[in-house]
């Protein structure tokens, strides 16, 4: 056994620059979801007397995907991150 | 313009302001522009499925600390799973949205075309109201004459643009609702939470029917009381008076989303009293014309029932505005917290109540009547 190296470490940087490709893509979309898929005051207005509340649980999910995809950048990075002192530590052992 | 005739030449301009404001799709476009970004986001994270649906399994010889770390670290937040989920939500939003556009663009045409073609019948009831009110003089009541006779000229238009009206309104809301009841939609629109955005959608949409409800409820109480002041059964309810009533609640049912629209809300706020006689004066006038088109009456007839219907409509609705929420230095009460809590429809019923009983007192609805004959 060889103190568990099977991999080369190409492998986990090759994994980690995927995951900042897919960091990269996804980041320039937040600022445009944020602005646009917000809901404008009275939007739902003509949709009978329940326009306020649909406006409202819309701003709901707007902001919980907003929260999602945010969440999904830092992630990617943080794992990219991790792959490549993963990497570095395989390499220098 | 100052004079008796002010308040006048102000409400015939509230309406066709109104009609301005109703014809800016400002509201549909930002629906349209949140349901693209919705999609484009959606086009996005499922972009990301190639770069990163590999990355498992390229790194499957790799074991230890740190091959155990960055597995449970994958499954917990970057599973493909969580982002499928993400990217249906998106995809059910951005379908609804554009279903409210189009629920929203009917409407506003339908109400855009209501206002348009009765904005003459309905002066002349305003002019009434404005009297009833006590806001002018019996000069306001004696020009109401000259406008009804304006409004014989546009009716015969009305009744049938009035009817297509109805007609495309209806299916609009009907499309929106089966399109949200569909089973693609019935799940959650709300990722961790279920519900959330589409359980208040169809909520919203429930609530045409509970006016419809309420105002046919209140309108069948009144006309039956009314019928038994004439010494008629007031329980024997011919078709024609249930037509008659179907007719009168679904056409102020009308007058709710026009009451929702910027032009009348800002008015509301700014000015109570003229938005109160407005809303009433259409909610009244307008069931009262398309009744007295079924009874088959005469065109100075309808225009006649217009007039008195929305007068006493319009000014039942300003002096109870003007009772339960008095401006400054006016007299009043404020209104009760049970009667706050009552569902808007509700309100209006109570509040309509007397008022109705009145109206079927003064102009009685027929059941007697030949058959209805509608006008082409």
């Amino acid at each position: 056994m060889s103190g568990g190296i099977r991999i080369d470490p190409g492998a986990l940087l090759a994994a980690g620059k995927r995951c900042e490709d897919a960091r990269d893509a996804l980041k320039p979309l937040l600022p445009d979801f944020e602005r646009n898929a917000a809901p404008a005051d009275g939007c739902f207005g003509l949709l009978e007397r329940g326009g306020k509340e649909l406006e409202e649980t819309y701003q709901e999910f707007h902001q919980e995907l907003l929260g999602f995809a945010k969440d999904l950048v830092a992630k990617l990075d943080d794992t990219a991150t991790g792959l490549r002192e993963s990497a570095e530590r395989l390499g220098g052992g | 313009m100052s004079g008796p005739f002010a308040p006048v030449v102000d409400l015939v301009n509230t309406l066709k302001n109104a009609v301005a404001s109703i014809g800016d799709d400002e509201q549909e476009q930002r629906l349209l522009a949140m349901a693209a970004a919705c999609r484009r986001l959606k086009n996005g994270i499922e972009g990301l499925e190639p770069a990163l649906s590999p990355i498992p399994g390229s790194l499957q010889g790799w074991i230890g600390g740190d091959a155990d770390v960055f597995r449970q670290k994958w499954r917990g937040y970057l599973a493909p799973e969580f982002r499928t989920t993400a990217a249906e939500g998106l995809g059910n939003a951005a379908d609804v949205l554009d279903q409210a556009v189009e629920a929203s663009r009917k409407t506003r045409e339908a109400l855009n075309q209501l206002i348009t073609s009765l904005i003459a019948s309905v002066s002349a009831g305003v002019v009434a109201s404005l009297a009833a009110a006590g806001l002018s003089t019996f000069a306001v009541w004696a020009s109401s004459a000259a406008t009804a006779a304006r409004g014989a000229a546009t009716a015969t238009g009305i009744l049938s643009r009035f009817a297509a009206v109805r007609a495309a309104a209806a299916a609009a809301v009907r499309g929106f609702s089966t399109m949200m009841g569909r089973s693609g939609l019935v799940r959650g629109l709300s990722m961790y939470a279920g519900g959330g955005f589409r359980q208040t959608a169809l909520a919203a949409l429930g609530k045409y029917g509970q006016i419809h409800g309420w105002s046919f409820g209140g309108n069948l109480l009144a006309g039956g009381v009314a019928r038994g002041v004439f010494g008629q059964n007031p329980l024997d309810i011919s078709i024609l008076s249930l037509a008659q009533t179907a007719n009168a609640s679904t056409v102020a049912g009308f007058t709710g989303p026009l009451g929702q629209t910027k032009y009348f809300t800002g008015l509301a706020a700014s000015r109570p009293l003229v938005n109160n006689v407005a809303m009433g004066a259409l909610a009244g006038g307008v069931p009262a014309f398309w009744n007295a088109r079924v009874e088959g009456k005469s065109w100075s007839a309808t225009l006649g029932d217009v007039a008195l219907f929305s007068g006493i409509a319009g000014g039942f609705n300003g002096a109870v505005g003007r009772l339960f929420n008095p401006a400054r230095g006016q007299w009043g009460v404020p209104s009760p917290a049970w009667f706050k809590k009552l569902p808007p429809m509700a309100q209006s019923s109570l509040l309509g109540f007397a008022p109705s009983v009145g109206l079927r007192l003064a102009v009685p609805f027929a059941p007697s009547s030949p058959p209805p004959q509608l006008d082409r």
